[in-house]
């Protein structure tokens, strides 16, 4: 790379910044007086150590666990509401609930009679390994259930920290933009399976359904959708399928 | 905002690696991040110098390496570079690319006092 205008040959990029004085450090390490050490350690590497440990944890006892993540207001509390009223005959299901502030989805959660355990962020932005570790050690989970992590409305950091989950479910309401999937691909990405929710009031918007799957197609070709609202319950058969196939592939 | 979390996790290892070592000042940290990891480098070249200086590392250099990516495409099998999700396939056009790599997100090595 180009010393004086950082200009570049393609190959990557190097941003570095000089303290003054010190700028001449690699002329010490001829003296022996300083030495570099070889790391290459992953940055999340203690996120990824417990998240691989809350997975073999839940793996073990046949716990199929969902990371929910969108923005905020997008119907995920009310996904789940619906989600555990029409299931709970069949399946037990566990929430953690993490937000900033406020025990109001546990509240939303816990009327529906599922267990569920509130995770205050209080500044932080996401969810993390650690605090699912301690939400679950908190939690009364049952043998072959559903665990769901509804994440922190936030469609940009929940997309790096591994919780332990065994796929994150991305959720996009039609009142939001159906270029979403392109203005935040990192979650979109690193999503499983895609739920388009609110779909009772597509007849008074100008979302459109198919645009938004192809965007989200080109920055993830192997996302699954299901359009659904859970208002109305159209669509919630296909969700609901979707958890038992891979609840049972929990069993292979 | 995660930048925050991670810069806190950057200096906590080095910290660690440090300390490990005998290291009496850590000189240089060399940091790897992939251009899909979702990670802003000037934010948390930011974030770590402002950590560091609150944790003793004022005079640290944080170095920030960007790597790139591979697209595969899996239409015609063409391999080319790739900087973010949204590629084409620069041979016939398909946006059913793989990509490989570029989500590196590391500390390579620190350069350290005895």
């Amino acid at each position: 790379m180009c010393d004086s205008c950082g200009c570049d040959d393609g190959s990557g990029v190097t941003i570095t910044r000089l303290v003054p004085g010190l700028a001449d450090h690699h002329h010490h390490h001829q003296h022996h007086k300083f030495r570099t050490i070889t790391l290459e350690t992953e940055v999340l590497a203690k996120n990824d150590a417990l998240a691989a440990r809350n997975r073999e944890y839940l793996r073990r006892r046949k716990i199929l666990a969902l990371n929910l993540v969108s923005s905020p207001g997008s119907g995920k509390t009310t996904i789940l509401e619906r989600t555990i009223r029409d299931l709970r005959g069949e399946l037990a299901m566990a929430v953690i609930e993490g937000d900033q502030q406020t025990r109001r989805d546990a509240e939303r959660i816990s009327a529906t009679g599922a267990e569920v355990v509130q995770v205050n962020t209080g500044a932080g932005c996401h969810l993390d390994s650690q605090m699912v570790a301690r939400a679950i050690e908190q939690l009364e989970l049952h043998d072959d259930s559903l665990l769901f992590i509804e994440n922190v409305g936030n469609l940009v950091c929940p997309a790096m920290f591994d919780l332990g989950e065994a796929a994150k479910v991305v959720i996009i309401s039609v009142t939001e933009g159906e270029d979403k999937p392109q203005k935040y691909p990192h979650m979109f990405r690193a999503a499983t399976l895609c739920l388009i929710n609110k779909t009772d009031l597509l007849p008074y918007l100008r979302f459109d359904v198919t645009a938004c799957r192809e965007m989200a197609a080109q920055v993830n070709p192997d996302l699954e959708f299901i359009e659904l609202s859970a208002v109305s319950g159209e669509g919630v058969g296909r969700w609901y399928d979707w958890l038992r196939q891979h609840r049972e592939g929990l069993n292979t | 905002m995660h930048e925050m979390s991670l810069a806190l996790s950057i200096v906590e290892q080095t910290r660690e690696a440090a300390t490990r070592e005998g290291a009496v000042r850590i000189l240089e940290v060399e940091i790897e991040v992939g251009c899909l990891a979702g990670v802003l480098a000037d934010s948390l070249q930011f974030c770590l110098e402002a950590v560091g200086k609150d944790d003793g590392l004022a005079d640290t250099i944080f170095r920030i390496t960007e790597v790139g990516a591979t697209g595969n495409c899996r239409v015609c099998a063409a391999t080319f570079p790739a900087d973010s999700f949204l590629v084409l396939c620069p041979s016939c056009a398909s946006d059913d690319v793989s990509l490989n790599g570029g989500r590196e997100l590391k500390i390579r090595s620190l350069t350290i006092e005895d």
